[in-house]
């Protein structure tokens, strides 16, 4: 009965309440639930093509640090070159592993992305650090970019179709 | 006391390699070390690895522990196998490897 008092003399507040409550989810479900195709590209950039453009930029970084190495042979850059491709190679293959989870999948296409070839050469390079190893190793990088770059484009083209 | 058993990666670098990669060298290194007869027999098994040992790679992870998958599941190789004593940066590998290997798993069901 109290209750029932109290609403009769606050109408306008529960009023404005309700009001504000119904507004708050149709805004969501009409404004704030979609994202806009606008909103989607800027998240595929930032999500996909900015942090695999990096690491491209890296490995092509590496290859210029092996072209140089080939014209002197010191044998503590080869291990600097080793260590560096090793670290962009793991992070390539953690952003692999993260791609692969998140909406921007296509099917096993990420996954598929092997660095197994590449890594084989960087290891054949670590021991014997040798003028045949380290052309094998640029094209071994040049032909990984590649393929990435290759896969990257698929993945624009049917993102930009779904949007 | 009885001993834990433990995989000493020092066997296959010999101090030699610092990169532990290749899916054939991981399905050759787990018969190495006879890992099958060790899940069967070990509720715990350690790893270890040298200083020197810089990374070990997906390729490698997925073909040393994709019969331990099979066999236990991510759930069970992470009952199995105790990772503590690597170096941070050797873990993350073997983790990013068993996540790889998951992803894989979980591809050929779909397919």
């Amino acid at each position: 009965m109290a209750l029932l008092d109290w609403a009769t003399q606050n109408v306008e507040t529960i009023v404005v309440a309700v009001l504000t409550v119904v507004g708050f989810i149709l805004q969501y479900k009409h404004f704030e639930g979609k994202i806009s195709d606008r909103d989607q590209r800027d998240l595929f950039m930032r999500k996909v093509e900015e942090p695999v453009a990096q690491l491209m930029r890296d490995y092509s970084a590496a290859v210029s640090e092996v072209q140089v190495w080939l014209k002197r042979m010191s044998p503590e850059k080869a291990e600097d070159i080793f260590s560096r491709l090793v670290q962009i190679n793991r992070a390539f293959n953690l952003m692999i592993n993260t791609l692969n989870q998140s909406k921007f999948d296509l099917g096993d296409g990420w996954v598929a992305l092997e660095t197994e070839r590449l890594e084989e050469r960087l290891e054949a390079f670590d021991q014997a650090p040798s003028d045949s190893n380290g052309r094998l190793l640029i094209k071994g990088i040049d032909r990984f970019v590649d393929d990435v770059n290759l896969h990257l484009g698929r993945c624009r083209q049917r993102f930009a179709a779904d949007t | 006391m009885r001993r834990m058993p433990n995989i000493d990666l020092t066997e296959l670098t010999k101090k030699k390699v610092r990169m532990l990669t290749g899916h054939v060298r991981g399905v050759e290194s787990r018969g190495y070390f006879h890992l099958d007869d060790l899940e069967g027999k070990e509720d715990v098994i350690f790893i270890t690895a040298p200083d020197d040992l810089e990374a070990i790679t997906p390729s490698f992870v997925q073909g040393f522990f994709a019969a331990t998958i099979r066999k236990f599941g991510a759930a069970g190789l992470a009952r199995h196998y105790d990772f503590s004593k690597l170096p941070t940066v050797l873990q993350q590998d073997f983790q990013m490897g068993i996540e790889r290997l998951k992803l894989h798993v979980a591809a050929s069901k779909q397919a």
